[in-house]
């Protein structure tokens, strides 16, 4: 009785690795597996997976990239990534067990391996084909021990071909090699932020910023993105610290991925498509081999909005040819689009103008010279005002915008900065309506 | 053994025939298939490398097309889109050279067999033997950015090659490649980003060039070599870009300044004359004309732009040139008036053989590539007539024209396919100076190749013979500091 007990030890152990493994990738560090999946575009044509012979260690990356697709539904991610890592656990103990004949040498071997791949996995960056790559490694060695009793003929034999099969789809396992780090607990928390806008959980987001002990600009920026798709961002105004609204901030080559998927997002609530594309675009090309599903989405509802039907359908193609996003492109085609981007072209500029430089200022002046009614690009005019305590240029902005459109000023943020211009104007002998 | 495993090829191979689906009793349709790309009509010269097409119909499950020559010889394919063998499809159209080829198309469209018009396309008698193109790929974030590369293309097969890509050189731009008259004995090339510089290459040496000196104030672009070889002419400039704020034109590219140099490569001097390096006006897109004794250039005068980017207006301009001597002559003549006739004339490129300038018209900018209304025209050198390439123009932009080595063909970019991907097409040029309806570059999968690529093409060029560019010794020279920095002259 004893005895069987010991010998289950290793696969309990194994067990309570796997789960406490899952249970922090999916609970923890589940948005990073998000990020993994936006950051490549899998098609479903049999082109596109030849194109993978071409590349080193073609089977791993082709393997890797197939099951990173799916990582966009929720829980599969952890899930598949915990169970690649007990599969190869599992080969890799049951490899050593034939060769060394000893099991808790292979399972403690097998648990290393394991944890290391888990610890690789820290850095977002870890691709998947790199799981493949020492996955298909420990297959091919596995194989091998199969032939352990044949005569050394064979055995040599098959141990040439497992090795060139190895250099050939799997590159030796090299790619599986990743970095020693503590969880990025930081880019997690930005991940995290990034795809709750993305999919529209504007509440979750709040929550999750409030809660944080530490804010970033970044994630300061979609705080205020989500209020202010909510409406309320003269409201929400100063609820997070730094207050950072994105409107002080450029892109251009030197900019961070992160920077550039965060002002595509940003445009894109102002109805900037314009800028939005170019930050797509800047986005797109700073991803591995220059492919970024999400910002190819955003691209083709970029175009689908500003009418650009020709340009629209070559990114609704590609998508067409995805597992995820097949069911979305063939929803949105030219003439026909969700309420979501039927509300956006509304806001569409009607007048091709040409701005002097692209400060979020002119940016957001221009939108609102092509449509008054822009309330979002209105609030982050003001609020930009506010932030910059430039009172003089918030009055204006305020008479110039916003007073035509709504009137009286409902907001008390904005209502707080009248009284101080009256105050200030009152202490300095000028009338507001001199102004 | 041997033998069994020879049977079951056999057999494997009456498999697929026995399976693949022929032509059945096909429904004749009184309409042209509709294709991608779009090749009816389309004028191609003898051996460039197989039209392969796709039939755009939805639901088409497979296709099976004939193509028969009007003097000799025939050739079918069947199977998802039509792929010509590469041999078969040369001899035919080399045994054709003068005459048309008939397509035959027939496409099974959701398990019913149809049968379109018959198609022609146009087997010149000019021949293209140039080795094919070089040209820059490049994402069009317009910014730097992705992983820029330099190509070069077999026309005759679908082969390309990787001539410099940012792979090898990370964090470095490269562009205005520039060879001699499609000749790659003689190549230019500038570098920008860290340890940028100026290259010149002849017959394979490199040397690496400071051009920036203190009386120019940017390092060359825009190149364009003398026909001796022993000049080449540069846009020294600033460009920059500002955006739109609606969509119909999303970019606006300018230079801030503009000036045109020559660098004699014996000396190492910058010529500079003071004709070409005005400071109330922007020279730009230098070119000789065949006999070297002609500079053609555009000009524009300076304003302030971005604000005022709809008066920029660039005349097309003349300007004798002794090569002995290195000198201008006196008197420069415009050809055509940029704001007399509010247009702007750029990109100016003289046919090897003397008898026709191409260019690039639109309505304003010295940039025509972000110009939606860039069109490609041609002057009559015997008469200075001028007129558009109609058969060549679309309602997105054309741009960047450049010869074959005998003049016979041009190569242009495109962007009609969808506004924004900038695609090659290439067209015949009649005595006359009548074009040929352009046909997209082939490619082996035309389909899968341009939807799924994301760059743009960028400063295509032919090559008369393939480019012998070695990347190790680039690199290298890129990485070190050694420069030779030009004097002025």
């Amino acid at each position: 009785m004893k005895k069987n007990i010991i010998s289950i030890i290793p696969y309990i152990l194994v067990l309570v690795w796997a789960v406490v493994a899952w249970w922090f990738f999916q609970f923890h560090y589940e948005y990073s597996f998000y990020y993994k999946e936006q950051n490549q575009l899998f098609l479903w044509s049999q082109d596109y997976v030849m194109d993978y012979l071409d590349r080193p260690a073609w089977a791993a990356q082709l393997a890797g990239d197939f099951i990173t697709q799916f990582f966009y539904y929720t829980y599969v991610g952890a899930a598949v990534f915990v169970g690649l890592l007990l599969v190869t656990g599992d080969l890799t103990r049951r490899a050593l067990q034939r060769i060394t004949g000893c099991k808790w040498l292979s399972f403690g071997a097998a648990l290393v391996l394991m944890s290391v791949l888990a610890v690789f996995n820290f850095n977002p960056d870890y691709r998947m084909a790199g799981v493949m790559s020492v996955l298909g490694v420990v297959a091919l060695v596995y194989l091998c021990t199969l032939f352990l009793s044949f005569r050394w003929w064979i055995k040599g034999s098959v141990a040439v071909v497992a090795l060139v099969l190895a250099g050939w789809m799997f590159g030796f396992g090299a790619s599986g090699i990743g970095k020693f780090s503590k969880p990025y607990q930081e880019i997690e928390d930005y991940l995290a932020v990034d795809n709750l806008y993305y999919f529209g959980n504007y509440g979750e987001l709040a929550e999750r910023v409030l809660r944080m002990e530490k804010v970033s600009p970044v994630i300061s920026c979609y705080y205020y993105m989500a209020m202010a798709q909510n409406g309320i961002l003269p409201q929400a105004l100063g609820n997070v610290e730094p207050v950072d609204l994105g409107t002080l901030l450029h892109i251009g080559p030197e900019s961070t991925i992160q920077e550039m998927k965060l002002m595509n997002e940003f445009y894109f609530l102002l109805g900037d498509m314009t800028l939005a594309e170019r930050a797509a675009l800047l986005g797109c090309v700073s991803s591995p081999n220059n492919r970024n599903v999400r910002m190819i989405k955003r691209l083709a509802e970029v175009n689908l909005v500003a009418g650009d039907e020709e340009a629209a359908m070559k990114y609704l193609r590609l998508l067409d040819k995805t597992w995820a996003y097949r069911k979305w492109a063939k929803q949105n085609r030219p003439g026909r689009m969700n309420a979501r981007l039927e509300a956006k072209k509304a806001f569409a500029c009607k007048e091709d103008k040409v701005r002097l430089n692209d400060h979020c200022r002119v940016v957001l002046m221009g939108l609102l010279e092509t449509n008054p009614n822009n309330k979002i690009a209105l609030d982050y005019l003001l609020c930009t005002d506010i932030l910059v305590k430039e009172l003089g240029t918030f009055y204006q902005d305020y008479i110039t915008y916003y007073l035509p459109v709504y009137g009286e000023a409902k907001e008390p943020v904005y209502q707080e900065m009248l009284r101080m211009k009256k105050e200030y104007d009152e202490s300095n002998g000028n009338e507001l309506d001199k102004q | 053994m041997k033998m069994k495993i020879e049977w079951l090829g056999w057999l494997w191979m009456l498999f697929l025939v026995a399976c693949t689906p022929r032509v059945t009793n096909p429904e004749k349709v009184d309409a042209f298939p509709v294709i991608y790309p779009d090749y009816m009509d389309v004028t191609i010269p003898p051996g460039i490398a197989p039209l392969n097409f796709y039939v755009m119909e939805d639901k088409t499950e497979r296709v099976d097309v004939v193509v028969k020559g009007s003097r000799n010889g025939s050739l079918q394919t069947s199977g998802e889109y039509a792929a010509f063998d590469l041999k078969d499809w040369r001899e035919l159209t080399e045994q054709n050279a003068g005459g048309t080829l008939t397509f035959t198309v027939c496409a099974l469209v959701d398990g019913q067999w149809k049968q379109y018009r018959d198609f022609s396309v146009s087997i010149s008698k000019n021949r293209l033997d140039d080795y094919g193109l070089i040209y820059r790929r490049i994402p069009p974030g317009y910014e730097v950015g992705g992983n820029i590369g330099l190509y070069q293309r077999n026309i005759h097969t679908f082969e390309e090659k990787p001539m410099l890509t940012e792979m090898a050189v990370p964090g470095r731009c490269f562009n205005c490649h520039t060879s001699n008259r499609t000749h790659p004995r003689h190549i230019t090339m500038q570098v920008r980003g860290e340890g940028g510089g100026t290259l010149i290459q002849k017959e394979g040496v490199q040397q690496w060039y400071n051009t920036k000196t203190d009386s120019t104030r940017a390092a060359g672009s825009y190149a364009y070599w003398h026909p001796d070889g022993n000049y080449v002419a540069y846009a020294a400039n600033s460009v920059h870009q500002s955006f739109f704020v609606g969509r119909q034109k999303p970019i606006e590219v300018y230079h801030l300044y503009s000036n045109v140099v020559l660098l004699d490569t014996r000396t190492q001097e910058l010529i500079a004359d003071k004709r070409l390096t005005t400071p109330d006006w922007l020279e730009i897109f230098p070119a000789f004309s065949a006999d070297g004794k002609t500079l053609y250039y555009s000009t524009s005068q300076a304003c302030n732009v971005p604000a005022e980017y709809e008066k920029v207006k660039c005349s097309l301009v003349s300007i004798p040139f002794d090569a002995a001597s290195g000198r201008f002559g006196e008197k420069a003549d415009t050809l055509l008036n940029g704001e007399k006739t509010d247009k702007s004339y750029v990109l100016a490129r003289p046919s090897y053989d003397g008898k026709w300038l191409m260019y690039v018209q639109c309505s304003r900018s010295n940039f025509p590539i972000a110009q939606p209304d860039a069109d490609l025209w041609v002057m009559n050198l015997a008469n200075w007539e001028t007129k558009p390439l109609d058969t060549v123009n679309s309602e997105h932009t054309e741009s960047y024209p450049n010869w074959s080595s005998n003049s016979k063909w041009f190569v242009f970019s495109s962007k009609r396919q969808d506004g924004m991907y900038t695609r090659l097409y290439i067209a015949g040029m009649d005595e006359n100076g009548n074009a040929t309806k352009p046909f997209l570059l082939p490619q082996e999968n035309p389909k899968k190749y341009y939807h799924e690529l994301f760059d743009a093409y960028n400063v295509p060029d032919f090559t008369s013979e393939e480019v012998e560019f070695d990347v190790r010794t680039t690199r290298k020279n890129i990485e070190s500091d050694k420069r030779i920095q030009v004097t002025i002259r």
